[in-house]
């Protein structure tokens, strides 16, 4: 797992922050990867491309528990009316607003970007651990909920 | 009481900003909600409408596309459209307002930031 104070990777992890905090008032800390629990787990995985004068991809992916809190937070429903329609449409939306606040983040406003819309699909463990061992990737918790977030230049 | 237009392929924006506008207390008679600038266009060709909130990326029919239109018809000198977006570029930004956008809610948002956008955005309508 790379040092959380590498430039990428921090100012990401800040502009998720920011966005959990504001849309689905949840706080998010960074964690080290074998803090992560085993275990079975029902994940998703949500991506989107940017190209401007820098191109690369934005990564999400998370527990399907994190994504209904986020949908319930989000849409201020309970969490039986949660269903896959909205809680990935709320993993989609926290990348693409993420995605967004970090490219300004990182390269200012004076510079163009195209984003792509983001897309979500579920992941197996093999392909989460794959994701949360990449060097460009954060472990991070969540309310106590695992979370990886990635950015690729 | 308004008519509002709630333009996005995100039910969940849709839903963050329906419920923004309850929290903020703006008196409601309707509020529409469109997956893309076409059932947009759609709906303002049918319903009167006080103000547009619209995404930018969006299929069918992008929120630029939608303003476009709008002015071609002649929609925009009564109908004020709000651009409600993760874009940043201050070019881009520019450019919408050069386009005829009345206003700019950069996501994520705080519910008073999205207050004060209907307060500017109607009081403007009733001077």
């Amino acid at each position: 797992m790379p040092d959380p104070q590498r430039s990428e990777s921090a100012i990401f992890f800040e502009s998720l922050q920011s966005v959990l905090e504001k849309m689905a008032f949840m706080f998010a800390d960074v964690v080290a990867e074998n803090d992560f629990e085993d275990g079975e787990m029902n994940l998703l995985e949500a991506t989107m491309e940017f190209k401007g004068p820098t191109s690369g991809k934005t990564v999400l992916a998370a527990q399907a528990e994190l994504c209904t809190s986020l949908a319930e937070n989000m849409l201020g429903i309970d969490e039986d009316e949660v269903n896959d329609s909205s809680l990935e449409d709320a993993l989609r939306e926290v990348l693409n607003m993420t995605s967004g606040l970090y490219l300004t983040n990182r390269w200012g406003d004076d510079v163009v970007f195209d984003l792509t819309v983001p897309e979500v699909r579920r992941i197996d463990e093999q392909e989460w651990r794959e994701l949360a061992g990449r060097e460009q990737s954060l472990a991070i918790d969540a309310e106590g909920f695992q979370m990886v977030a990635s950015v690729i230049i | 009481m308004y008519n509002i237009l709630i333009v996005d392929d995100s039910k969940t924006i849709r839903a963050v900003i329906n419920k923004t506008i309850e929290i903020a207390g703006v008196p409601v008679a309707n509020i529409w909600e469109a997956a893309n600038g076409q059932e947009a266009l759609d709906i303002l060709h049918e319903q009167w409408v006080d103000i547009v909130f619209a995404d930018i990326n969006m299929p069918v029919m992008t929120g630029i596309e939608l303003v476009e239109n709008m002015s071609e018809e002649g929609l925009l000198e009564t109908v004020p459209v709000v651009i409600v977006s993760t874009e940043g570029s201050r070019q881009r930004i520019e450019d919408l307002r050069a386009k005829g956008v009345r206003a700019y809610l950069r996501k994520p948002f705080a519910p008073e930031a999205l207050k004060e956008v209907i307060a500017d955005i109607l009081e403007t309508k009733n001077a």
